[in-house]
């Protein structure tokens, strides 16, 4: 499929040249050349004739091409480009009266044109074996050029042109395994007599750019960073196509809700039209509550003892389930009891409550909480002196006080870390303290929203929740693509939230590209779409049907039916209820005659038809007169139409909980029985955020700039009761903790190619290349249950490692909200003594805290810049005292003789010489061990400043590192 | 008052002399086992070259059969491959279980997730491997020590799942360089640690002093302190094999015998769970995966293999520790008897062989049969969850137990019966 539509050729910079015809050259600019892209042609091994008009088409000022621009589709759908390709380069350029030498280096079938003269050709390079091939010989170490990359080779050849313009071409034919198109090195160099240094041909003869590492590798990134531009302007321009649909969409939403009543209880309560709904909202409630305090007996034993037990171990059967009839989630209900001739509940009687005589039951089949561990003896006591001394029902709640606004630079840590995942660097700090205008704070909210950075912290939320979980290789383990990249473009676009949710749902864009298509897998399981159905409705609908894949959910309203039905539509057909997805026969043996808390309904090979299962629970509108020709699409509608005011509110929900801690609703994957603690302030932000093109951005911008999100956190909310005074304590999360790591020390964040293919000749569904990671979101598990030393890649696992402590999912088969937050040991291990720590504190010439010690003043200047880099605050007295005191001996002398002035360097990724192709030789466990042991040495610290004191600054970064306060979000 | 059993049927009676014999056993052995060293064997070793040898075949000839040709044990009738002759020498302490199978695809990742969790991948819950779940059912012997801990690289399969985090594995890599994240690295010296140890412990104080006690900062204050007590105390000393007898750690070879020396100290201070990983392949290249030219080195391996295990064993008894401490050796399957176009061995899982040591089982040199190309099972058929419930069993976990997902009961492993000959 052609991605090209209406306007084919897009510029590397800013505009847009013409259509590509017969005679593309005569259109390139002065000092650029023209590179074409060519799809789906017929042979990877023949040369094609009669090629029409190219299928993509872009600029580059030299001969190197390292990747190529994504390929999307009409709807902005991330694509594959097909193979085979024909990647063609043509240029014209300033040649002498000498005999040069060129270097042209390709991954496949190449001819390289000099005029009309073909003066290199080569076949394909052989196909990487599959694991038992060996390692290449070791570098000529005389050579005057880099290496190429692995899969790549070079052809040399002698030219001697005459003085004058010529044109040259470069054309590769590029196809191997399956969908494998790999682009990763294509370049012509030369060289102007043996033992000069050699350049990359370019048309612009000014400044060429040396055929060396350093020069590549900042080549590479431009490179990089145009496509991402190029790539923007893609998907902006296919979203021009579905404008309209989505603006008439919004357009209807947002009168659908000027058409509803005031929002229950606010009339003449609430100022809408102030800037702060939001703190009046949340301040009626806290009155409220303050006011009624008075009434409430000093010790409450039903509320901070009993109760809890209760909502724990007895409501999920005796709440809304009210399993033999019988209720505890009121006085009345306790003591009205059940279908049981025993009476529940007898106040100063446990003797003589059933309640008391079923959880002190010897025999398993009468002693209750059934099918579960008993309670313990000191809960049996707690409910038993709360019968004893009356069965007295109340809910005692606390004063609520009001947390002191945060200070400055503490609301700034706070805010950074919440939009762009991590802390200000002292620029960022500094231009905000000196800003005198008034409403900086709001200004600031605004341009935080809008950085880029925002979007990467996102990312890892929706992976969660979506559950994306791709694989390095081979994807066996219930695997989905890595449909990741298609979020984090959706949070760059700012794409509205309906929009994400209908091309989620429908799976837009080719799974192993990176498109929504790969959340439709799950590799292996026995249902992906039933797999699916649960996560659609814990993320966007506040339902779990977690249990219902097997049989009818025991403790909630939803059967094993609903949940196929929904997976149905996500098939567009419908759906079989696989064997593996029912209770075995030998569970209903094994409970010898009890009657089963369990029913499973559906027999194994029923087959369930598309169908909305929601309608009673949802929907509050009349039935829908729209007809639809495919259940995902009709799916997508129901989910995202203005009228399912549950989903605004789970979507709400989310957000507001990612800032404030906990939701209105807990948990925020569940609603069934539990309600909102702000009704009325979930309803008026669910509103909001529907009348306003669901946009998200719009959700934080109002949450951010209450006042409540800008006070000192609170540090618990009693169980139920939540004010959100201000938002609870937190800390940070494994990927911005990461981040943080980073950019606080300043070191850039440079691991080895996240991939086991190198050559790139694999099929993309069983290798997948994540590229170059540069934040947190990018990485995956390294982890292929092979635990090849081999396929080691150090750095990768490093941070792997440390994120695994923090309770990132290597695995994500499940989608969750909530991460685990208990801290563990692994924690302060990790950032006390890895190979991390030493990688991110060294001071090489790689890292920001390098230029920082070279150029700081004093001792005290230096101790102030740490602390604001690493914990944006500057230090108190003591802590002054003590940093000073660490780093004033041998501050004066500390520069050593070898250098005027420190420049950071910048890192360049090694070459890469194993790959899956030779990971089973002897040499490459003998390889990658060594590149291992170098690794945990820590990075190379630079020679400019002596040893003692480098090693004194570096304690002093770790320290800051380790400090429990980094870790904790303000 | 008499509380009548309101859900109980009469039909319960007719139902329990219905199921086979080996489902109602069970019983706890009276000494049950205290600890497991599992030994796993990555890339999945080929039964007829090691526990379950045939006729000779030819790689070359591409005739099926064992590479090398078998001897006499110290159990009568029953045979190893040669080169395993120190193990052979101690057989009568151990049980050759040689009709193991599984049907998940022979692929490496699936086929190590079921051997370690015993159920297929299900996208609603994360099952915990059975490290973890002996890690939560009996918790480490002595404070301050894991209950679990994994001798190789951190891998998805051997962790948690819904236990938690609290029960998963603590790990090392190289056993020189001790437990990830509990030693300092070589290149900052002891005197720089103590400096900055002790600023931070100033710093922490001042923490701890001004905020409120409901902050959960001061939970991983805590965390801190377990951790560095880890770090300087009795978990760290366990690590250090040079406390060892230079005799001894020789006796055990390489790196993956000192994974096993490390793993029987572990044993002494409370471990109940150390999975020691073979998979260092500097012999062979391919590790026990031995396609094509693997083939080849993977008498070195076996041999590594065999000088590690009997110094293991015999080491455990001289501690008097073999009847408490119960060793598996295992890979994720099999391989077949015949051989590939290299001279080498695909992958099998419909029958192969995993070996149990120690841990006061009824030993009997070997338990299961299979036909001439140890292809079919002839007898007693052992599924995975049914091997699993060996080892609970044997470690005084009933086998029937229930987790607990929330409110999902998860029993501990999937309709799994232990091999009752075994358990005493």
């Amino acid at each position: 499929m052609k991605f090209r539509t209406t306007v084919p050729v897009i510029f590397l910079v800013v505009s847009l040249i013409g259509p590509a015809k017969a005679a593309p050259e005569s259109r390139i600019p002065q000092g650029q050349l023209l590179v074409e892209v060519f799809e789906g042609l017929e042979s990877k091994s023949e040369w094609p004739v009669n090629l029409g008009e190219s299928d993509a088409c872009f600029i580059l000022p030299s001969f190197a091409l390292f990747a190529l621009p994504q390929k999307y589709g009409p709807l902005g759908e991330r694509l594959h480009y097909q193979a085979p390709i024909l990647i063609r380069m043509t240029g014209r350029v300033n040649l002498g009266d000498h005999t040069y030498t060129f270097l042209d280096r390709t991954n496949g079938k190449s001819r390289l044109w000099l005029d009309d003269q073909i003066i290199s050709q080569g076949e394909a390079v052989t196909e990487s074996p599959n694991a038992h091939g060996h390692m290449r010989p070791a570098v000529n170490p005389e050579s005057l050029y880099p290496r190429g990359r692995l899969g790549t080779k070079d052809l040399l050849t002698s030219v001697s042109p005459t003085s004058g313009s010529h044109k040259v071409t470069l054309e590769c034919l590029i196809g191997y395994r399956n969908k494998s198109v790999p682009v990763h090195e294509l370049l012509v160099a030369f060289q102007k007599q043996q033992s000069d240094p050699w350049f990359l041909l370019s048309p612009e003869a000014e400044h060429p750019t040396s055929f060396e590492l350093l020069a590549l590798s900042k080549l590479k990134e431009n490179q990089k960073s145009s496509f991402e531009q190029l790539n923007q302007k893609q998907r902006d321009q296919a979203r021009k196509q579905v404008n309209s649909y989505w603006n008439s969409r919004h357009k209807k939403a947002k009168r659908y809700i000027n058409s509803l009543p005031l929002i229950e209880g606010t009339v003449s309560r609430i100022n809408f039209n102030s800037k702060n709904v939001i703190d009046q909202l949340l301040d009626i409630r806290i009155v409220e509550n303050n006011n009624s305090i008075g009434k409430h007996a000093a010790d409450n034993q039903f509320h901070e003892k009993a109760w809890p037990i209760l909502e724990e171990h007895c409501i999920r059967c005796h709440g809304k389930k009210a399993k033999g009839g019988l209720r505890l989630d009121s006085r009345q209900a306790a003591l009205a009891g059940g279908k049981s001739e025993f009476a529940t509940l007898v106040p100063r009687e446990p003797e003589r409550s059933e309640l008391f005589v079923r959880i002190t039951a010897e025999d398993e089949l009468d002693r209750m909480p059934f099918e579960a561990d008993p309670l313990t003896n000191e809960q049996i006591a707690v409910l038993k002196d709360w019968i004893q001394s009356g069965a007295e029902w109340d809910h005692f709640t606390e004063f609520v006080s009001i947390p002191k606004p945060l200070d400055e630079l503490s609301f700034l840590r706070r805010i950074y870390l919440d939009t762009v995942g991590v802390p200000p660097g002292t620029d960022e700090i500094e231009r905000y303290r000196s800003d005198r205008r008034r409403n900086k704070k709001s200004r600031l909210v605004n341009q935080l929203l809008i950085d880029p950075r925002h979007a990467d912290h996102w990312v890892s939320y929706w992976q969660d929740v979506l559950a994306e979980n791709p694989s390095l290789m081979k994807p066996t383990l219930n695997h989905s693509g890595p449909f990741r990249y298609w979020i984090h473009e959706s949070l760059l676009d700012n794409k509205p939230f309906d929009q994400f949710v209908t091309e989620l749902v429908t799976f837009q864009g080719e799974a192993y590209a990176g498109g929504a298509g790969g959340f439709g897998l799950a590799t292996d399981n026995d249902s992906p779409m039933a797999e699916k159905a649960h996560v659609v409705a814990t993320a966007f609908l506040g339902i779990e049907m977690k249990c219902a894949r097997c049989h009818d959910s025991p403790y909630h309203l939803t059967t094993q039916e609903d949940l196929f039905s929904l997976g149905a539509m996500l098939a567009g057909k419908p759906l079989q209820v696989p064997d593996t997805s029912t209770v075995p026969v030998t569970f209903f043996e094994r409970l010898n005659g009890r009657k089963s808390i369990i029913q499973s309904n559906l027999e194994p090979g029923t087959s369930v038809e598309p169908n909305w299962p929601f309608a009673e629970i949802i929907d509050e509108s009349p039935k829908k007169d729209m007809a639809f020709n495919n259940p995902a699409v009709e799916l997508a509608w129901e989910i995202t139409r203005p009228e399912n005011r549950r989903f605004a509110q789970v979507i709400v929900n989310r957000i507001w909980k990612r800032y404030f801690g906990k939701g209105f609703v807990e948990p925020a994957y569940d609603w069934e029985g539990n309600a909102a603690s702000h009704p009325e302030l979930l309803e008026y932000l669910a509103r909001e955020f529907v009348a306003n093109d669901y946009d998200l951005k719009h959700l934080s911008r109002l949450i951010l700039n209450s006042t409540a999100y800008a006070r000192t956190s609170i540090n618990h909310s009693t169980g139920d009761n939540r004010f959100f005074q201000a938002p609870l304590r937190r800390s940070m999360t494994a990927e911005q903790l990461v981040d943080s790591l980073f950019s606080s020390a300043g070191v850039p964040l440079f691991t080895e190619e996240l991939t086991l293919d190198v050559e790139g000749h694999w099929d993309p569904e069983i290798f997948v290349n994540y590229g170059f990671p540069k934040r947190a979101w990018e990485f995956v598990s390294t982890s292929t249950e092979r635990e090849r030393a081999s396929l080691t890649l150090p750095m990768v696992n490093e941070i792997v490692s440390l994120m695994r402590a923090y309770g990132w999912r290597p695995n994500r088969a499940e989608p969750i909200t909530d991460r685990e937050s208990e801290s563990n040991v692994m924690q302060p291990g990790v950032l006390a003594n890895s190979s991390l720590t030493l990688w991110v504190t060294g001071l090489s010439d790689y890292s920001d805290l390098t230029t920082l010690a070279w150029e700081i003043e004093s001792t005290e200047a230096l101790v102030d810049q740490l602390f604001l880099r690493f914990l944006t605050r500057l230090p108190n007295d003591h802590e002054k005292t003590e940093f000073m005191a660490l780093l004033e001996e041998g501050f004066d002398s500390r520069k050593t003789a070898m250098t005027d002035g420190f420049k950071k360097e910048k890192w360049i990724p090694g070459i890469r010489e194993v790959s899956w192709g030779n990971h089973l030789s002897v040499e490459a466990n003998f390889h990658v061990a060594a590149k291992v042991e170098t690794f945990q040495k820590g990075p190379e610290p630079t020679r400019t400043l002596k040893a003692d004191w480098r090693e004194r600054m570096e304690d002093a970064a770790w320290l800051l590192i380790n400090t429990p306060e980094f870790q904790f979000i303000p | 008052m008499n509380r009548r059993k309101f859900l109980k049927t009469s039909a319960s009676g007719a139902l329990m002399t219905a199921l086979p014999a080996r489902l109602r056993s069970n019983q706890i052995p009276k000494n049950p086992a205290q600890s497991c060293i599992f030994i796993w064997l990555g890339g999945g070793n080929a039964q007829v070259d090691t526990w379950d040898p045939k006729a000779l075949g030819d790689p070359l000839q591409r005739i099926a059969g064992s590479a090398y040709p078998a001897i006499d044990t110290a159990v009568e009738g029953v045979q190893v491959c040669e080169h395993l002759h120190r193990t052979a020498a101690r057989l009568d302490r151990m049980t050759l279980v040689r009709s193991v199978h599984h049907e998940v695809i022979n692929e490496h990742a699936a086929a190590v997730n079921f051997m370690h969790t015993g159920r297929p991948v299900s996208g609603t819950v994360v099952y915990p491997s059975i490290g973890a779940i002996v890690n939560h059912e009996l918790g480490a012997a002595e404070i301050g020590m894991p209950g679990y801990v994994v001798c190789g690289p951190p891998s998805n399969s051997r962790g948690a799942g819904f236990l938690g985090a609290k029960y998963g594995y603590l790990y090392v890599t190289d056993t020189a360089r001790g437990p990830v994240g509990f030693t300092r690295p070589p290149t900052v010296s002891e005197a720089r640690d103590l400096r900055r140890q002790k600023m931070l412990k100033s710093m922490r104080n001042e923490i701890v002093q001004t905020i409120p006690v409901e902050d959960p900062l001061l939970q991983y204050e805590t965390v801190m302190d377990t951790s560095l007590q880890m770090s300087r105390g009795g978990f760290s000393k366990v690590f250090q094999l040079d406390q060892e007898a230079d005799s001894l750690r020789q006796t055990y070879g390489g790196e993956f015998g000192h994974r096993c020396l490390l793993a029987r100290r572990l044993v002494q201070r409370g471990t109940r769970f150390i999975e020691v990983l073979h998979n260092l392949n500097f012999k062979n290249g391919t590790g026990w995966d031995t396609h094509r030219e693997g083939q080849q080195g993977q008498h070195l391996l076996i041999q590594e293999l065999d000088t590690a295990l009997a110094a293991l064993v015999d080491d455990l008894e001289n501690h008097k520790l073999l009847d408490s401490t119960l060793i598996v050796v295992a890979g994720e399957f099999g391989r077949p008897s015949s051989f590939d176009v290299a001279g080498g061995r695909g992958h099998q899982g419909s029958a192969f062989s995993v070996a149990l040591a120690g841990g006061g089982l009824n030993h009997c040199g070997a338990y299961g049969t299979t036909d001439d190309l140890s292809k079919k099972i002839l007898e007693d058929p052992v599924s995975v969850p049914d091997l699993h419930a060996t080892i609970y069993q044997a470690l005084g976990i009933e086998s029937s137990k229930k987790l607990f997902h929330n409110d999902r009961p998860i029993p501990i492993t999937n309709d799994g019966r232990p091999i009752t000959a075994l358990i005493s």
